[in-house]
């Protein structure tokens, strides 16, 4: 038997907008929005990578579980890292991790595959996962949440766990040379509410949904 | 909007927060009469004073013990369960 | 008329506006404010006031001025000396019948005997009166009409940061915002004006060197870069943390600062002398406000009343814009020596020292004409034959200030008031508040600017940037307000409160009648209630009732003081709203399959799914039909859904659930209740034990949020060897019942779903579809059936595969009303709806749920407790009669017994298998042997006869369960 399809928690809300559309990882994403994607993603993008593959775990021996996979984890609570192979490791309070693969990435196969021993809890993750874009980006979060994100060290990697149009979020930022942008991830079932809420804002300012093609390496 | 400190997350505004309650010794069950257990369970001491009081930040669900002092209305320290000291 | 260019105006002379006010056509420049464009025109008459609808003009023009509200097209309470004048506006003054020329009411005055203070509650006092002035004070009351098809404007909020907010950027906020920025902190500098400068750019005595001080402070401020200034925006309120709302034309922005500086300034005060509302009399700054702001010349001939040195720059600006000044009423005994008071005299200016202003006339067109003076003595009363009369056109104002204190007061500050100023300022200031300038009592300009500084420095250091100042400001010599400003006069009309239309005498009346105390004055008169909050009204108020009475201000004290500081529209506050809607993962399906969706909690759920032509209680009963004699699958992904995992996972159950958990085999279900620590029922599910360490276990959906933060702070408590994991989001959930859904689900899978291997209450986990899923043999709604979680993501997915097996078994969807009728014939009750906050298990029969010998559970001792006293009511099956025909009773209808309450309907509906409605009530334990007969209240106030029945109403036996062989 194939592998089973898996359904972005976004997809009902972005059917309607009818996108361009790929498969991902197993999951239908939308490819692009439309000729405006790239000024929407200047301004104040909101992008899809639900489709990562992702696991969690937390517990006392959470870190020590994860090393004996041979995934880093940040050394400060609430940071992230990036590993080289392109694995992303977040670290929300002190013992809970998220690990997101990159593209065709194995890493949460492996913690899947992995017996939890003493302390080590694992959290199955599937959350709506957003990328938000744009040189409007703060001015979009200032509208939507009560955090100031413009406070945020980025050479620290910082990661956030705020309240954001009412639903529980966590937010990392990532120093980028083309400039800041950030990840969000939610709960997948408030996770329609939010991109919609989030696409209706960046609208006010310029930006809305944008697609894969113009998030290039922004989706890795 | 007030603000609250979540030892592990900082300061943010009391609606990211629940508050659970005043810190309050639970009698032996098995030693204490009924109306010792009654007046656990169903009085509080509203006194202004400094208050020992659980709250939760509820986007990280990160526990935590608020020292408060509710007559001038101030959080004096916040701190995670176990490690005052 | 319109004066040359000023340096400071807000004007753009190269761009005419023309507009309507009442009918006519007007031109004014871009940049005008709608009363200062009427004004350059020659129109005096601008509005009328609220109760006796006398003529207005301009009293302030600092955007409190209440005399001049206008309709705007579809907004209301525009008003003129706030809103600039747009190209094409058509205007209205509000509170005229008939036009402002023409008001019907305008001799209401004449009645003002009938009209005394406190009328409105005299009048409301007859009932059989009160709908009668309703409808007369509705009619005459209220300001500009509303229009019921004005559009939704939905406007964005948003928050906003800075480590130092100043509020007020006239000289001495700008001096702070620039001492705190230079310090290094982050300022916002606010302004509820056009544009910022404050008083700096106008108060000026016809002295450029003044003007030029302010000038320099603002171009800084500009130029700095840590420094953003916000003009045309208004603090509106102070909340708690340094919390401040600011109000713009377009939103409001929620602004949180580390230190909030209050450079707020103060509020000039009207004289109190008999016809003090007559179009030409206004506030000196208000005549400064004009001719350096607008450029127009306030008055051609003017009398200037007053009592500190500001009067005395009014009188030398009025000179310089080419009016003529002909006298200075000096209401002081002496007049202290100044520069001001020298220039005058070598024009030729007359002053006179001792002297007040004893009444004021009007032409024929109610406009101002000229003034009688008089002598006073040292007690402020008029010296009787020492009237003189002087013609002019205009009379300004300048005899005393009020702080504007209202951020604050609203922040906590103790304000003191102090006997040389004749004012009230801080004393003690709240933690994080500053207070610097006019209203902190400093009136010379180096002193306001010198204490600005002060307060920046001071800021910055709170908000961790510099070190506080040392800096001592020296003390006023002079007061800027007089004590008693207030001339007496026997035929009255000299007015404290021009809002509401109140004179000197409503005051005397109100406390003869008793109410001498600030706050019951305020509610007694409504002095301080109209749309400018008591701006330019509360201070003579509290003069006047602290000398009928004998007290010191200090002693009468102020009313509270509460946001907002200034209207702030609805739409702005509305804002854009978040709540946030959550769906299941299959949402999608149901809606493709017709589903009525209803709001529960967060989420929203599938009612039912409609068909065609069918009406909404035939498609329930079909989905019913479909469970119980086929198959049919609904979404239960909203249930809580938590694991707990660890060598002492079992202990941890055995703590939060008032059941055993220990003893359980690996593979098994159970049905568990969870209560608080005063015994009452708080929460449900079914725990399966997944492995020896591993527990999966369900809550309901309105309270998994609560459920998994409880369990987590208990799990903190306990310091036991566990974790738990809140898989509600992540796991989808599916309940397949009906007799078909095992021939259903063999399609699907390898497992053996045989009885033996897989009984009823048991759980499994496997592949469906090739879906890894946890599957539990429950039988909530009374038939052969599966609940299967499984990841999120696969819910659909899983979904359609099952919808495309049961095809030829008939399979359809069913919703949450169908499950509740399912359920109801099953007897199980729902928690919260069945159950209440004061339910104990004993009363919903779950005795056998509880385990009262384990060694601890959360309520254990409160049902100990509880097992020894009698039962107070009990949860029954009922039925109606067999051919109950009309209303039927809906929940939460009570029982009457006796002529008592009895008890209460929690669950009522039509049982297609039983043929009667059934229902689930709590009763009296008198009444709840089965075949006891009772009666239901309804709505109407009849009565219903009803029976207690055992449960279940359908399959008691469970047979539904047992495989057919």
């Amino acid at each position: 038997m194939n592998a089973p399809i898996r359904i972005s928690p976004l997809f009902d809300v972005q059917a309607p907008l009818g996108p361009k559309w790929s498969h991902v990882d197993a999951m239908q994403t939308p490819a692009s929005f439309g000729s405006a994607d790239g000024a929407k993603l200047a301004l104040a993008g909101i992008g899809d990578v639900s489709f990562r593959r992702r696991a969690g775990v937390k517990g006392p021996g959470a870190a020590a579980a994860l090393a004996e996979l041979g995934i880093a984890t940040p050394e400060r609570p609430n940071s992230f890292l990036r590993m080289a192979c392109g694995t992303l490791v977040a670290r929300m309070g002190r013992t809970e991790f998220m690990v997101e693969d990159a593209a065709g990435g194995t890493r949460t196969a492996q913690m899947h595959a992995q017996t939890p021993g003493a302390g080590v809890y694992p959290v199955p993750r599937f959350d709506a996962a957003l990328v938000v874009t744009g040189e409007r980006a703060i001015e979009l979060f200032r509208q939507s949440c009560a955090f100031d994100f413009s406070s945020l060290v980025l050479p620290e990697q910082p990661l956030v766990m705020t309240s954001m149009v009412g639903v529980g979020v966590t937010v990392v930022a990532i120093d980028d040379p083309s400039g800041p942008y950030y990840r969000v991830w939610c709960d997948g079932t408030y996770g329609g509410y939010l991109w919609a809420t989030l696409v209706e804002v960046a609208s006010d300012l310029g930006g809305g949904a944008v697609g894969l093609e113009a998030l290039g390496r922004l989706a890795q | 909007m007030k603000l609250m400190t979540c030892p592990i997350n900082g300061s943010r505004p009391v609606s990211e927060f629940v508050y659970w309650g005043e810190i309050r010794p639970m009698p032996d069950a098995a030693t204490c009469s009924d109306d010792e257990w009654a007046d656990y369970v169903f009085n509080r001491n509203g006194a202004p004073g400094v208050k020992k009081e659980w709250w939760c930040h509820t986007p990280s669900n990160t526990w935590f013990i608020a020292e408060r002092d509710t007559e001038k209305d101030k959080v004096l320290r916040t701190y995670l369960h176990g490690e005052d000291e | 008329m319109r004066l040359p260019a000023m340096p400071d105006e807000w004007l753009d002379r190269s761009r005419a506006v023309r507009f309507r006010f009442e009918g006519r056509s007007f031109e004014g420049l871009t940049g005008d404010s709608i009363s200062s464009a009427l004004w350059a025109a020659g129109q005096r008459t601008l509005g009328r006031s609220f109760k006796y609808h006398r003529v207005r003009g301009i009293l302030s023009a600092a955007n409190h001025d209440v005399n001049v509200m206008l309709q705007d097209g579809q907004k209301l309470n525009t008003r003129g000396d706030v809103i600039a004048v747009r190209e094409g506006m058509d205007l209205t003054a509000v509170n005229t019948f008939g036009g402002l020329a023409g008001d019907r009411a305008r001799h209401l005055g004449m009645f003002a005997r009938f009209l005394p203070v406190g009328f409105y509650y005299k009048a409301f006092h007859n009932k059989r009166l009160f709908p009668a002035w309703e409808r007369l004070f509705r009619r005459i009351t209220g300001l500009g009409v509303i229009d019921f098809g004005t559009p939704h404007i939905r406007t964005a909020k948003s928050y906003d940061f800075c480590d130092v907010l100043v509020v007020g950027a006239g000289p001495s906020g700008l001096a702070a915002a620039l001492a705190a920025a230079s310090s290094g902190a982050s300022v916002v500098i606010c302004d509820e004006n056009a544009r910022a400068g404050g008083s700096g750019l106008y108060q000026l005595g016809a002295d450029d060197a003044r003007r030029m001080q302010t000038r320099t402070l603002l171009d800084q401020v500009r130029a700095h870069p840590r420094i953003r200034l916000l003009e045309g925006t208004y603090a509106a309120a102070y909340y708690a943390d340094q919390w401040v709302p600011l109000v713009d034309a377009d939103k409001m922005t929620k602004m949180r600062a580390r230190a909030v500086i209050v450079a707020a300034g103060v509020f000039e005060q009207p004289t109190v002398f008999r016809n003090n509302d007559l179009p030409g009399v206004m506030m000196g700054s208000a005549m400064q406000r004009l001719i350096y702001r607008y450029a127009v010349q306030p008055v051609r001939r003017a009398v200037v009343v007053t009592a500190n040195a500001d009067g005395y720059r009014v009188a030398l600006d009025l000179l310089a814009a080419g009016s003529t000044v002909a006298s200075i009423v000096d209401m002081r005994a002496n007049v202290p020596p100044s520069a001001q008071a020298d220039a005058l005299r070598s024009r030729g200016v007359e002053i006179l020292a001792g002297h007040a202003v004893y009444e004021a006339h009007a032409n024929g067109k109610g406009e101002l004409d000229g003034v009688t003076v008089c002598r006073i003595d040292g007690a402020g009363r008029v010296v009787s034959g020492s009237n003189r009369s002087i013609d002019c056109d205009g009379v300004a104002m300048s005899t005393g200030w009020a702080p504007t204190a209202n951020l604050l007061y609203q922040a906590g500050t103790k304000m003191r008031f102090d006997d040389l100023l004749q004012q009230f300022v801080p004393d003690t200031l709240p933690e994080g508040v500053f207070a610097c300038g006019r209203v902190n009592g400093f009136f010379r300009l180096e002193s306001r600017i010198a204490d600005g500084q002060r307060a920046g420095l001071d800021a910055a250091a709170h908000a961790g940037f510099g070190a506080p100042s040392d800096t001592r400001i020296p003390p006023e010599s002079e007061a800027p307000s007089l004590a008693w400003p207030i001339v007496a006069h026997p035929d009255g009309k000299n007015f404290v409160d021009f809002d509401e239309d109140l004179q000197v005498k409503d005051f005397e009346n109100a406390v003869q009648e008793g109410y001498d105390n600030i706050e019951l004055l305020k509610r007694f008169s409504t002095v301080g209630m109209g749309p400018s909050q008591g701006k330019h009204s509360n201070m003579t108020a509290l003069r006047i009732l602290a000398r009928l009475t004998g007290k010191t201000p200090q002693q009468v004290g102020t009313t509270t003081a509460r946001p907002f500081f200034h209207p702030v529209p609805l739409s702005h506050l509305a804002g854009r709203g978040f709540s946030p809607q959550r769906h299941s993962p299959l949402h999608g399906r149901h809606a493709a399959l017709g589903a009525v969706f209803m709001q529960a909690g967060a989420w929203e759920r599938p009612e039912y799914y409609r068909v065609e032509g069918r009406s909404r209680i035939d498609c329930i009963r079909e989905e019913v039909r479909r469970v119980r004699t086929a198959v049919a699958m609904i979404d239960v992904g909203t249930l809580g859904k938590l694991e707990v995992r660890g060598p002492q996972a079992a202990e941890f159950l055995q703590r939060v659930y008032t059941g055993r958990y220990d003893n359980m085999k690996v593979g098994a279900t159970r049905y568990a209740v969870m209560c608080d620590e005063s015994g009452v029922l708080s929460d449900e599910g079914v725990v399966a034990r997944v492995s020896e360490d591993v527990f999966y276990f369900t809550t309901t959906s309105s309270g998994a949020a609560t459920v998994y933060r409880e369990l987590s702070r208990l799990n903190i408590e306990w310091k036991l060897d566990c974790g738990l994991v809140n898989l509600t989001g992540a796991y989808s959930a599916v309940n397949l019942a009906g007799p078909a859904s095992r021939k259903v689900l063999a399609q699907l899978t390898d497992m053996d779903l045989s009885s033996a291997s897989f009984p009823y209450l048991a759980c499994r986990s496997g592949l469906v579809a090739g879906i890894p899923v946890r599957m539990m043999r429950v039988g909530f709604v009374g038939e052969w059936g599966y609940e299967i979680h499984m990841p999120a993501e696969y819910g659909p997915t899983l979904w359609d595969a099952v919808m495309k097996a049961g095809e030829a078994s008939g399979i359809g969807p069913f919703g949450v009303e169908a499950q509740r009728l399912l359920r109801l014939e099953k007897g199980h009750l729902i928690v919260s709806q069945d159950t209440d906050g004061l339910t104990n298990p004993f009363e919903v029969g779950m005795n056998w749920a509880v385990k009262l010998d384990k060694p601890f559970f959360v309520g254990q001792r409160s049902l100990q407790i509880l097992k020894q006293m009698p039962l107070k009511r009990k949860l029954v099956g009922f039925l109606l009669a067999q051919n109950h025909s009309g209303q039927v009773p809906m929940e939460c209808h009570l029982v009457i017994h006796d002529g008592e309450i009895a008890g209460r309907v929690t669950s009522i509906s039509w049982s297609p298998h039983v043929g009667r409605y059934i229902g689930l009530a709590f009763l009296q334990p008198s009444l709840t042997e089965p075949g006891t007969p009772f009666s239901i209240r309804i709505g109407d106030g009849s009565m219903v006869a009803a029976e207690v029945c055992a449960t279940p109403f359908f399959d008691p036996k469970d047979e539904r369960q047992k495989e057919a062989e």
